[in-house]
């Protein structure tokens, strides 16, 4: 739900979601979106791509245009800004990485534009990594797994520690 | 669609694959690469005292249209000045690969690593003189 229980801008009877559960009149879109709100998500990095879809089809269902084609121009502007916000929402929290870019920033990663520019260390970094996947595939694949394996380490016990409450960024975290 | 035969001979004979002395003075390193594919590409110039290219080499790991590009590109700068060399456009690759549409950036790739490596030379050679 989005969190706060407001009252329905018809009828004035309460209403915690997109639409009224007693005229059924689309609500305005918050605005100044909390994207995991937005779906009825709770701010969390530890969910999947199927849960992001499934709130946002959950959600999709609610406000979805077509279910307002008959209704007041008012009502199908709103129906259209929901699902603007709700795309924007799915777009910012489907990925792991875009997630956490939001949750540590508070802002929705900018889209892909071909990646950062490449610089020469980064470069010659991967030309050396693939000139030994050329001589000796088994090590580099060894050499991937300790390298996963130490990352989700880290991932894991700064996780935990962020959910213990120890929310701030960390320190190389993106800016 | 079918590759053209020139690009397909530059796959599978590749020409000038290996690499030079990187610290040698004369010798221009140019590594690149393409964050959207993963494709780095690394030329080598050999270039004597007179702005011209003596040899060549490349190493290039990505898809073939890549691979073609870099091994053109050895065979078209060699004996050039690098003043010409550096006017090679991608159009140019392009071109004579028939690359379709898509590939367009591996023959980008090639011009900006001919760039490059006439960039670390001029780096190198100004080094030098100072």
């Amino acid at each position: 739900m989005t969190g706060k229980v407001a009252s329905c801008w018809r009828c004035h009877e309460r209403v915690g979601g997109p639409v009224c559960p007693s005229c059924g009149t689309i609500q305005p879109p918050p605005v100044d979106p909390d994207h995991f709100a937005v779906l009825g998500l709770d701010r969390c990095w530890t969910l999947t791509p199927k849960d992001v879809d499934r709130a946002w089809r959950a959600r999709s269902r609610l406000v979805h245009p077509d279910r307002f084609a008959g209704k007041s121009a008012v009502q199908r502007r709103m129906s259209l800004q929901w699902t603007a916000a709700i795309n924007s929402a799915r777009r910012a929290l489907r990925d792991p990485v875009a997630r956490g870019w939001y949750l540590a920033t508070g802002r929705a990663r900018p889209r892909d534009e071909g990646g950062p520019p490449l610089d020469l260390d980064f470069l010659e970094t991967v030309f050396e990594l693939q000139v030994q996947l050329d001589d000796d595939p088994d090590g580099v694949a060894a050499q991937a797994r300790a390298l996963r394996d130490q990352a989700m380490t880290d991932l894991d016990a700064r996780l935990h520690a962020w959910e213990a409450g120890d929310r701030q960024a960390p320190p190389d975290g993106p800016a | 669609m079918a590759y053209s035969d020139t690009l397909l001979n530059h796959y599978e004979n590749p020409q000038n694959v290996g690499s030079l002395d990187k610290a040698d003075p004369q010798v221009g390193t140019g590594l690149v690469g393409a964050p959207a594919c993963g494709d780095v590409m690394k030329l080598q110039l050999k270039i004597d005292d007179d702005g011209v290219i003596l040899d060549a080499k490349f190493k290039t790991f990505g898809c073939g249209s890549a691979i073609a590009s870099s091994s053109l590109v050895t065979t078209m700068v060699k004996g050039k000045s690098i003043d010409e060399a550096a006017k090679i456009k991608n159009a140019d690759i392009a071109a004579e690969l028939s690359l379709p549409p898509v590939k367009i950036h591996c023959s980008v790739l090639a011009e900006d690593a001919i760039k490059a490596a006439i960039a670390d030379y001029r780096k190198k050679k100004s080094g030098q003189d100072i």
